[in-house]
């Protein structure tokens, strides 16, 4: 019988179970990472150190967790907390600034096909975007989940998730019409 | 009425954007950094060979054949010379008590 997330974090926290705390990550590691690579724009190396960074905390903080979210909306949180802590070392003077980045190539020179053009019109995005509509379609949080993962107010995930898919479907408008007809 | 469709499409081509990652060793690099466990190590081994020992008593009481061994134990106790009839049963309860500790001895 496979034990729930309650139980193996109940054996984390009791008796210091590693493997208990393994089977968690492996159940979760899948989301999170992919979430992180899309904060970071694709970038694997730096997502996968920001998962590790985000399990590990997640090990040292497990007895503070109390049950009254779903074990991964808090591990988003962390997740979130890891990316935004590690944009502020690296840009420590507009780390808060919500930017959007300028991307040299158009998203029409690589049209490989929609999942790829997706991927680089979410790029595009500010990082409020991305991290809005990544949480609640690539990891299908609810809006609500969403806004206790990132720490925002409900108004502000819907606003950014609103914003984002506009920008999306201006960015994609191409694959649009395609698929209108 | 006319963004429904636009919306759809969308949402649809995000979620199909969820794709699953391979753990790839992932989840042992994270057991790997994670601090050494310090704290409890003996009391687990000292419950499991209190279980192990109990469990053998338990065993040797309650079963028909655990009477034989016993049994020649205490003869084996007694007796002034060695015979391998005797010998016999004190090997099988020695081999229980060890297999019952092998779970004690290479438990991480």
């Amino acid at each position: 019988m496979e034990l729930s997330d309650a139980d193996l974090i109940a054996r984390v926290v009791l008796d210091d179970d590693h493997h208990a705390f393994a089977e968690l990550v492996r159940r979760h590691q899948s989301p999170v990472r992919a979430t992180l690579r899309s904060l970071t724009r694709g970038d694997e190396v730096r997502a996968d150190e920001l998962a590790q960074e985000t399990f590990l905390r997640a090990y040292r903080s497990l007895k503070n967790f109390r049950a009254e979210s779903q074990f991964s909306t808090w591990l988003y949180r962390i997740a979130y907390n890891a990316f935004q802590d590690e944009l502020r070392r690296a840009k420590p003077h507009d780390a808060l600034e919500d930017h959007e980045a300028e991307l040299t190539q158009p998203a029409e020179t690589e049209r490989v096909d929609l999942q790829h053009d997706l991927a680089e019109a979410m790029k595009r995005l500010t990082d409020n975007e991305r991290a809005a509509i990544t949480l609640c379609y690539t990891s299908g949080l609810t809006h609500e989940e969403a806004a206790a993962a990132l720490g925002w107010p409900l108004g502000t995930v819907k606003t950014n998730i609103l914003t984002g898919k506009e920008k999306l479907r201006r960015y994609l408008e191409s694959w649009q019409d395609r698929r209108a007809t | 009425m006319s963004n429904q469709p636009q919306r759809d499409w969308l949402d649809d081509a995000l979620k199909e954007n969820a794709r699953y990652i391979s753990d790839n060793g992932f989840t042992a690099s994270i057991v790997a950094a994670l601090p050494v466990r310090q704290q409890r190590d003996w009391v687990r081994s000292v419950i499991l060979g209190i279980a192990a020992v109990a469990g053998c008593v338990a065993g040797l009481v309650l079963f028909p054949g655990g009477k034989f061994v016993t049994d020649c134990v205490l003869q084996l106790v007694h007796a002034k010379a060695l015979q391998p009839a005797l010998i016999m049963p004190a090997l099988v309860v020695a081999g229980l008590v060890g297999a019952a500790f092998i779970p004690v001895a290479t438990e991480k």
